[in-house]
């Protein structure tokens, strides 16, 4: 609770007179008749008035001094009931009045407003009463706030872009267009989708947040699609020409002669659409050289011989001990 | 509807002093318009909120009589500008949103801004 004197800003040994005076000049600035629109000023102007009421009385000072009372001593003096709740309309109708001559005959505003006078004037509706909407103090407008939801999409869809529908509680759909190029953890922003706003107040916007599903073999890497490639024995050593899987669908691939395993081979252009124009990030195809399943007699019997002929140290060469 | 007497009850309640004769003498004055029943007067809510206003004017910020309709006056038409204000706000916002960026457009135009 505050003091009352400080509330007053008058020092606790002030004279009746500068008690009142400073009353007085608090009420001037602080009234909310005088402070239309100004939700503050309320709360302020109570409090001010509540400490007026008794400081200015000599006796509930006196108790007020020694302790007998608090700040709330004084029962209710809560000036409520202001003017301006009356003001805009129904009630203050016949008070209010508005002059818009000066703007010319021919202007909108002095059209459509007539400059309502007092007392019942006016062309569109001034005086009396007017529009029956009694209202005080400020209009709330406010945005809508956002909604938030999450949406699965597959690593394709999310790659090259797709049109999704999200099913709302109430029944609504809600389109969502998923740009080309989009990542997993991207959040969409719609506008305008979220909840409607207040008092004429814009409505809020939908976010999306993606999440983009793994694919069983392609990983994407910034714009770039990698996979790895299981090849035979012989597509390696031979070279060949193999069908690989892209997310345009199969494309043919050369394997070079000679190819090792971990030898990665690029496809330009078959990776993630980025940016405009039209270009696209890479796809890299890993080689992973892959022994038929059951042990082959033939090739177990050639290599024998190779083998022993034709020795090569991997390990050395990668520098493993 | 309230009579003259319920209106002295209420600004009384609130710490503010009031007497008949003085009432009559704002309604003489203009500066306050109730309806006149049969040989009585009624007050509204905005009527009896506003001679409260006018005893406060008078009584807690010391304005005197002469002073009491200036104020009044400018109070009417602030708040008549207030509500035409209002009316125009509300007319926008029923505006399709690319004519209310259009204006937003122009006012900021006309602002200087």
């Amino acid at each position: 609770m505050k003091d009352l004197y400080q509330v007053l800003g008058v020092s606790k040994g002030a004279s009746a007179e500068e008690i009142k005076r400073a009353y007085r000049k608090l009420a001037k600035q602080l009234h909310p008749d005088l402070n239309p629109g100004n939700n503050e000023v309320e709360q302020r102007f109570k409090e001010v008035s509540q400490a007026y009421s008794i400081l200015s009385d000599p006796d509930q000072r006196r108790r007020y001094d020694s302790g007998e009372i608090d700040a709330s001593g004084q029962e209710t003096m809560h000036r409520g009931g202001f003017y301006r709740a009356h003001s805009g309309g129904a009630g203050a109708g016949k008070y209010e009045h508005f002059e818009f001559q000066d703007f010319g005959p021919e202007d909108i505003f002095a059209d459509l407003f007539g400059g309502f006078a007092r007392g019942g004037g006016g062309r569109d509706g001034g005086g009396g009463g007017g529009r029956g909407r009694g209202r005080g103090g400020t209009r709330i407008r406010q945005r809508g706030s956002d909604v938030s939801y999450s949406l699965a999409v597959g690593f394709a869809e999310a790659a090259l872009g797709a049109r999704k529908r999200i099913q709302l509680g109430d029944g609504k759909t809600l389109d969502v267009n998923i740009p080309p190029g989009t990542t997993d953890g991207q959040t969409l922003r719609l506008k305008g989708q979220g909840m409607p706003g207040f008092g004429g107040g814009e409505a809020g916007d939908a976010l999306i947040k993606v999440a983009v599903q793994e694919h069983r073999h392609f990983t994407r890497k910034g714009d770039d699609i990698h996979l790895e490639l299981p090849v035979t024995l012989g597509e390696a050593v031979l070279g060949a020409t193999v069908e690989v899987p892209t997310l345009d669908g199969k494309v043919s691939m050369k394997i070079p002669p000679g190819s090792n395993s971990g030898a990665t081979l690029r496809l330009k252009g078959r990776g993630v659409p980025a940016g405009r124009g039209g270009r696209r990030g890479d796809q890299y195809v890993k080689l992973k050289v892959v022994l038929p399943d059951k042990p082959d007699e033939a090739l177990t019997r050639f290599l024998e011989d190779w083998a022993r002929k034709h020795p090569y140290d991997p390990r050395a060469k990668a520098g493993i001990a | 509807m309230l009579t003259i007497t319920d209106v002295i009850t209420r600004i009384r309640a609130e710490g503010l002093e009031i007497a008949e004769r003085e009432i009559a003498t704002f309604v003489e004055q203009e500066w306050v318009l109730p309806t006149r029943g049969a040989g009585d007067m009624l007050f509204d809510e905005a009527d009896a909120a506003r001679v409260k206003l006018i005893c406060e004017l008078k009584q807690d910020m010391a304005v005197n009589d002469e002073a009491v309709p200036v104020i009044l006056n400018l109070l009417d038409q602030l708040y008549g500008l207030r509500r035409v204000l209002d009316e125009m706000h509300e007319a926008v916002q029923q505006l399709p949103p690319e004519l209310r960026k259009e204006l937003e457009v122009c006012l900021a135009k006309v602002r200087g801004t």
